[in-house]
């Protein structure tokens, strides 16, 4: 059964037992990617499992208004990335909140030194070869390098495996805007990733 | 195709989603430039490495329940027909209406009051008494501030007439008082023209005397 006939049962009788069950299955269905997706920009598994929630009660409450039925994967990824910036948005403006007064108390410049230790640690032992976690934590930090925008597009390309055309859909941007971010942000990865002397062979060694 | 073009293309290849005749230019374009190819590999391997992350379980396990009705979804349901009659929503719209003219009115009315610091908050829903002690005791103080009013030009009237009436008087006396100067003054002026004219007599008289006793008179 597609979403869209999913979503057809669910609004056709959504007090019914199957109409539940049609919107359940959605859910269950979509919980893994959203998650995931989410959990991959911004980072913190916390604020992934809140804003999953979050998504899939925007998706019960506006599931009316989508017109085309078959269109749900960019709908539901241009919720949940409305949802991650906003939340990011937030963040921001309780940052730059808390570095006024970070300044103000002059703790700014330690700050400064201790975000040294935060480079991975395989990127300080090169020849080591790294475990499945350590390899996740550097290309989360890689990802967190690169411009937000870029960040957005390669994760919907490279682990949700939408289209560009989909991902044109979902940000409202053109398409060869969508493919230019995404070049620009594969080609700062590959440098970061260099620049760490991480490269594919280390997790070969791992696996 | 040239280098500068290959970028966006060079997506679309990456990812297997360029057209046949697209993905044949691509090819002929990777096959005789060194330095394209290079990018392609090391952009296909950087791709490669990122799909090392794998996807996490959530636990999350969310499960849709439908919202639970109110209790007024409950009571419409218990007592009103499923397609209520159309005097049922006029008599709601009539109570929702009623409900907030009411709602306004207490509004409207509400007064609070500070009275040596206690704060005291009132309000009903008709205009309470006081309106209208209030506004007698503003008809009051207006009628008072008329009688002030007439009053004070009264007196003003009577201050402008006794000026008036001083001012004539004090004309009056220095009219009067030129008056008595100016007589003063002509009866001065005939006491001394009367002797002058009476010492003019005397002269005469001398002369006329002295002139009689020197002529002799011719004997009869």
């Amino acid at each position: 059964m597609t979403d869209g006939d999913l979503i057809h049962k669910f609004l056709h009788e959504p007090d019914s037992r199957e109409g539940v069950s049609a919107f359940n299955t959605l859910v269950w269905r979509w919980e893994k990617p959203m998650y995931n997706f989410i959990l991959r920009y911004l980072g913190k598994r916390d604020e992934a499992r809140d804003l999953t929630q979050q998504v899939f009660i925007k998706v019960y409450r506006n599931l009316a208004r989508l017109k085309d039925r078959e269109r749900f994967s960019p709908w539901i990824y241009q919720i949940a990335a409305n949802l991650c910036r906003d939340m990011i948005k937030q963040k921001r403006r309780r940052q730059s909140f808390s570095l006024e007064h970070l300044q103000e108390s002059g703790a700014l410049e330690e700050a400064a030194h201790a975000e040294l230790t935060l480079l991975p640690e395989a990127a300080l032992h090169p020849d080591r070869v790294v475990s499945r976690n350590e390899l996740k934590d550097i290309l989360e930090k890689a990802l967190r390098e690169i411009p937000e925008e870029q960040r957005l597009v390669v994760i919907m390309k490279e682990y949700q495996g939408l289209k560009f055309t989909e991902i044109a859909e979902a940000l409202g941007l053109s398409v060869n805007t969508i493919k230019s971010r995404m070049y620009y942000g594969l080609s700062a990865l590959k440098k970061i990733l260099a620049r760490w002397q991480f490269d594919e062979e280390a997790m070969l060694y791992d696996v | 195709m040239t280098c500068d073009e290959i970028k966006i293309g060079l997506m679309d290849f990456l990812y297997n989603e360029s057209d046949p005749e697209a993905d044949k230019l691509m090819r002929a374009h990777l096959q005789n430039c060194v330095a394209c190819r290079a990018e392609y590999e090391a952009l296909s391997r950087t791709s490669l490495t990122l799909k090392a992350w794998e996807n996490e379980d959530p636990r999350l396990h969310l499960v849709f329940v439908p919202e639970s009705r109110s209790w007024l979804d409950a009571v419409k349901e218990k007592f009103l027909p499923e397609r209520a009659p159309a005097w049922g929503s006029f008599a709601g719209l009539a109570a929702g209406i009623t409900i907030g003219v009411l709602f306004i009115s207490a509004l409207l009315n509400t007064e609070i009051t500070c009275d040596n610091g206690n704060f005291a908050y009132r309000t009903s829903l008709l205009p309470r008494p006081s309106a209208t002690a209030d506004s007698q005791l503003v008809a009051q103080v207006r009628q008072e501030l008329d009688a002030k009013y007439q009053q004070l030009l009264l007196a003003g009237q009577q201050q402008q007439r006794d000026e008036f009436n001083r001012t004539l008087a004090k004309f009056a006396t220095e009219v009067d008082r030129q008056r008595q100067i100016d007589l003063m003054l002509v009866g001065r002026g005939l006491d001394e023209f009367q002797q002058h004219t009476n010492s003019r007599f005397e002269q005469n008289n001398e002369l006329l005397n002295q002139f009689l006793r020197n002529v002799k008179l011719p004997q009869k």
